[in-house]
């Protein structure tokens, strides 16, 4: 077994790797994480990974369709087209770095704001345990009261 | 026939992984010992002398269990809340010993019944343990009394009245790596202070059966479903349903047309692209060991575990796993090289992804998975003997 090469060190840094190199190929994995913590869910305050300007960037990251040619016919398309082309031998490289750069920032977003969602989940976890201790221990206090 | 008594807090199902571990110690040690369960309730830091004593057959075992009073229980959780949250300078000094002693189940009867009942040694398994050694030696000076003093991640482990332990017993166990650095490794948070008298560590490397045979066969219905892929978002047992977790249609969607078995909080789904509709089996470890059997990948999105079981299952039946970094299920994924670990749920995906597309990787991933797991964790008969040598010395 020995023989069969692999290592998964290698392949986890690969992956996290291709993912910075290939940002620019469109989203993949800019899921909302919070969405992922039912208690967040019901929380007072919206999660910030549910933010509105987070959720705007991650439906309107992906610059693939404004970068692509103009569409339709006649005359004025295809002066549009050559205008197209003939800015895009200029850009192209800079757009596609604008791209890498706007894709690798929202992933980024997205990491910093599961980390508060996950600190904000474990608080509300204690808060709802610690209200129902102490609903408890009212409890018991009444009744030993009444005893 | 030499006889241990295992004493611990934890005996029951409703204490999830770490109860799942006593239970399996227990029964690695009825295999060449004759093993007696003492089951501690949590009894309050006044000493009690009239708390109530029971025993009873369970299985192979004969458990005697000390019951609890139920009053003391909100304010061990107060004070286990304040521990987890609270800022260590503001919490009350003696709120540690509190807990403490309040967690222990400190009831003289627990010691005058532990030495009666002539065992050769005596096994404490979990912090709960912590008054024992002292009190065992008084009484029974040549006692072998061994300790597993973790058992997850409590904050009461790293009190100083935990430390008896560590020093006051002839020999501690752990349950993983990251226990074993938590005691002794450089990094390691624990001791504090650093404990020079340490007793010799051992690492147990627990194994579970697996009736490979027996999960081998399809669910039925699965077959509808085509490929899958098993989601891990609760302890796999029969508590009250929830409703199905969101992290079910996101990774659906980003695996496209692969299926998604969710297993979590006693109600089981599968839903591809068309349909979303119960596992038409209650949850059972049988049922979950049959998915995982069948199932491409297996993404655990669940916290850190003991040792991480059903991770262990899924490389022992050679499904490659996803796994949260930092937990004892990374650490196997990463020894075994069996499956990969992220850091978000970005990664998630995007490691999901790439076994699911890749036959090659994922072939690769479940035999070297398959290998180390059957070799480290396949093999009960040596657990078992590694448990007695651990308890008898």
């Amino acid at each position: 077994m020995e023989q069969l090469p692999l290592d998964a060190r290698n392949i986890v840094e690969k992956l996290r790797t291709a993912n910075l190199q290939h940002a620019g190929d469109g989203p993949r994995s800019w899921i909302p994480t919070s969405s992922f913590e039912a208690l967040l869910e019901d929380a007072e305050v919206t999660p910030v990974a549910l933010n509105d300007h987070l959720s705007w960037l991650h439906a309107n990251c992906d610059l693939a369709q404004v970068l692509a040619p103009p569409e339709g016919s006649g005359v004025k398309t295809f002066v549009k087209r050559l205008v197209y082309r003939a800015v895009l031998a200029v850009l192209h490289p800079y757009l596609v770095k604008v791209q890498d750069c706007i894709a690798v920032t929202v992933r980024a977003l997205d990491s910093v704001a599961l980390r508060v969602d996950e600190q904000a989940a474990m608080q509300m976890r204690a808060v709802v345990a610690m209200r129902a201790d102490l609903v408890d221990l009212a409890a018991q206090v009444e009744k030993r009261r009444d005893e | 026939m030499s006889r241990v008594v295992l004493v611990t807090a934890r005996w029951g199902a409703e204490h999830g992984e770490s109860g799942d571990v006593v239970r399996l110690l227990a029964g690695a040690l009825s295999v060449r010992t004759e093993v007696e369960v003492v089951s501690l309730g949590t009894c309050g830091f006044k000493q009690s002398t009239d708390a109530e004593l029971s025993t009873r057959r369970d299985s192979v075992f004969t458990v005697h269990e000390i019951a609890g009073a139920p009053a003391q229980t909100s304010q061990e959780n107060l004070l286990r809340i304040a521990f987890a949250t609270a800022d260590a300078s503001r919490v009350p000094e003696i709120a540690g010993p509190r807990l403490v002693e309040l967690q222990g189940g400190r009831s003289p009867r627990a010691v005058e019944l532990i030495c009666s009942l002539g065992a050769d040694a005596v096994v404490l398994a979990g912090p709960e343990t912590w008054w024992l050694p002292r009190e065992l030696r008084s009484h029974k000076g040549g006692l072998r009394v061994v300790s597993l003093p973790l058992l997850g991640d409590d904050p009461t482990a790293e009190l100083l009245e935990f430390r008896p332990l560590l020093t006051q017993v002839d020999a501690v166990g752990v349950l993983s790596g990251a226990e074993s650095r938590r005691l002794v490794g450089p990094t390691g948070t624990f001791p504090k202070p650093t404990v020079p008298e340490l007793a010799p560590v051992t690492e147990l490397e627990v194994a579970y059966g697996i009736n490979r045979s027996a999960a081998a066969q399809l669910m039925v219905g699965m077959s509808h479903f085509g490929r899958f892929v098993v989601l891990l978002t609760g302890f796999p047992d029969a508590t009250p349903s929830a409703p199905r977790s969101p992290g079910h249609d996101y990774v659906r969607r980003a695996l496209g047309p692969i299926a998604v078995a969710e297993v979590g909080h006693g109600r089981w789904t599968i839903s591809d692209k068309t349909k979303t509709r119960e596992v038409p089996v209650g949850p059972s470890r049988a049922n979950l060991l049959k998915l995982l059997s069948h199932a491409e990948v297996c993404l655990d999105l669940r916290p850190q575990g003991i040792v991480g079981r059903e991770t262990l299952e899924s490389l022992l039946l050679g499904t490659p796993v996803v796994v949260p970094d930092h937990t004892v299920a990374a650490e196997h994924a990463e020894r075994s090289n069996g499956g990969l670990w992220y850091r978000d749920y970005g990664e998630l995906f995007d490691q999901a992804k790439a076994i699911v597309d890749d036959a090659s990787l994922r072939d690769r991933l479940s035999l070297k998975g398959c290998a180390w797991a059957t070799e480290v964790h396949g093999d009960h008969g040596r657990f078992c003997e590694q448990a007695a040598r651990f308890a008898l010395g």
